[in-house]
């Protein structure tokens, strides 16, 4: 007999045990409830909120199709109207988003278009640091490596301070490279540009 | 139900052994389980930057490169990087990171001063680790026999195949591309050496 009570006091402990993993399990999923319920009434507050915003939107648009109707009568006079960079866009309509210009793979060094132009960098420099602590480009412009990267040294000029004097270091104002320098993204010109290098350039 | 589960006991003590046996083997299941992803745990990006000398410096810098962000979407997080593949290795190195714990609990990289203070030590210690093992962690990925040279860039052509003969490993010459280059004026002519460095 006291075995089978022992036995009894087990399973009422097994019981018991279990009764709390469900409690605990369900607390916790009422408070998952209460965190979905509370995203859900943000949500109907924003979508109470949108009508009045779409309502704004569709009078911009009415607004922009009279300006649109008022074109017309410019064009019976031949006249088009002053055309700004952003095209045909309508004052209150959003901008067109510009293209996604791409950094070009490496070249041969791009010509200078005049004699005091920085040289362009001919390659991509993603990931190149210019910290205070190192500087990428000096490892392969630099005077002790340009020779084994075959690359261009770095100009006399950067060692001098504002001062003339010259350093056995970079000077600070010319340590960061890309100030000047730039990496090139396929880009056309906005406008067309008549200008012409010096004749020693030209080639 | 009780004379139940008396005769289930019953059965239990006829066959002892392979009670013991059965045991074992769901035990250790469980256990080799439960070891394996607390391991694994301790193994991703997330665990990493748990803590805040991760979070508000390496991981910082490591947020503008490459292995973080790119065209495909295929990334290289922490442990890609600083833990070895192989379980074995992998235990030695994560052994060995319990010293880390050691220094959390020092306080030895707590502020950026203090991480400045340490980033060339800490720096050296990483090259030496990736040298000593050639490059595995990167080569998991980049693979040197499967590069196409014709497709690689102007500039990378000729240093990789002059760099591979020379018998040179990747981290040889690609420092600071996941986190920021340390200052080097502070090493010795020997250690500019070791690392490459000009």
């Amino acid at each position: 007999m006291k075995n089978s009570k022992k036995l009894v006091l087990k399973y009422v402990n097994l019981a018991l045990g279990a009764g709390l993993l469900m409690l605990s399990i369900n607390s916790y999923a009422e408070t998952k409830e209460a965190a979905t319920s509370d995203v859900a009434e943000v949500q109907k507050e924003l979508n109470a909120q949108t009508p009045s915003a779409t309502n704004e939107a569709t009078d911009s648009v009415s607004a922009s199709s009279e300006v649109k109707s008022s074109a017309p009568e410019f064009h019976d006079f031949g006249f088009k109207g002053v055309r700004s960079l952003r095209g045909e866009t309508g004052i209150v309509a959003p901008d067109k988003s510009a293209s996604i210009k791409r950094l070009q793979p490496d070249i041969d060094p791009i010509a200078r278009n005049y004699f005091q132009q920085p040289p362009m960098i001919p390659h991509r420099t993603r990931g190149y640091q210019i910290t205070v602590r190192h500087n990428k480009c000096m490892t392969c412009h630099g005077w002790d490596t340009y020779k084994k990267a075959r690359a261009t040294k770095v100009s006399q000029t950067h060692f001098a301070d504002r001062d003339g004097n010259a350093q056995s270091t970079l000077a600070a104002r010319r340590y960061f490279c890309t100030q000047c320098h730039a990496p090139q993204v396929d880009a056309k010109p906005l406008v067309e540009n008549k200008f012409d290098p010096v004749h020693e350039l030209q080639k | 139900m009780i004379k139940l589960f008396k005769k289930f006991l019953v059965f239990l003590k006829k066959r002892a052994v392979f009670t013991v046996l059965t045991m074992g083997f769901f035990g250790g299941v469980i256990f080799w389980g439960g070891f394996n992803t607390a391991l694994e745990a301790t193994n991703t990006e997330q665990f990493c930057i748990s803590c805040h000398e991760m979070e508000n410096t390496v991981f910082q810098e490591y947020k503008h490169t490459i292995h973080y962000q790119n065209r495909t979407g295929v990334r290289a997080t922490c442990p890609d990087c600083h833990v070895p593949k192989e379980w074995g290795p992998k235990m030695i190195r994560k052994i060995q990171a319990s010293n880390e714990l050691l220094h959390k609990a020092l306080g030895t990289i707590d502020t950026p001063e203090k991480f400045e203070n340490e980033r060339i030590h800490l720096a050296t210690k990483e090259w030496r680790r990736m040298k000593a093992n050639d490059s595995l962690s990167c080569r998991n990925c980049h693979d040197y026999s499967s590069m196409d040279y014709s497709m690689q860039s102007q500039r990378a052509t000729p240093q990789h195949i002059a760099g591979f003969e020379e018998g040179k490993t990747c981290i040889d010459c690609h420092k600071g591309i996941a986190h920021q280059m340390p200052d080097t004026s502070s090493l010795t002519d020997e250690e500019r050496k070791e690392f490459n460095l000009q």
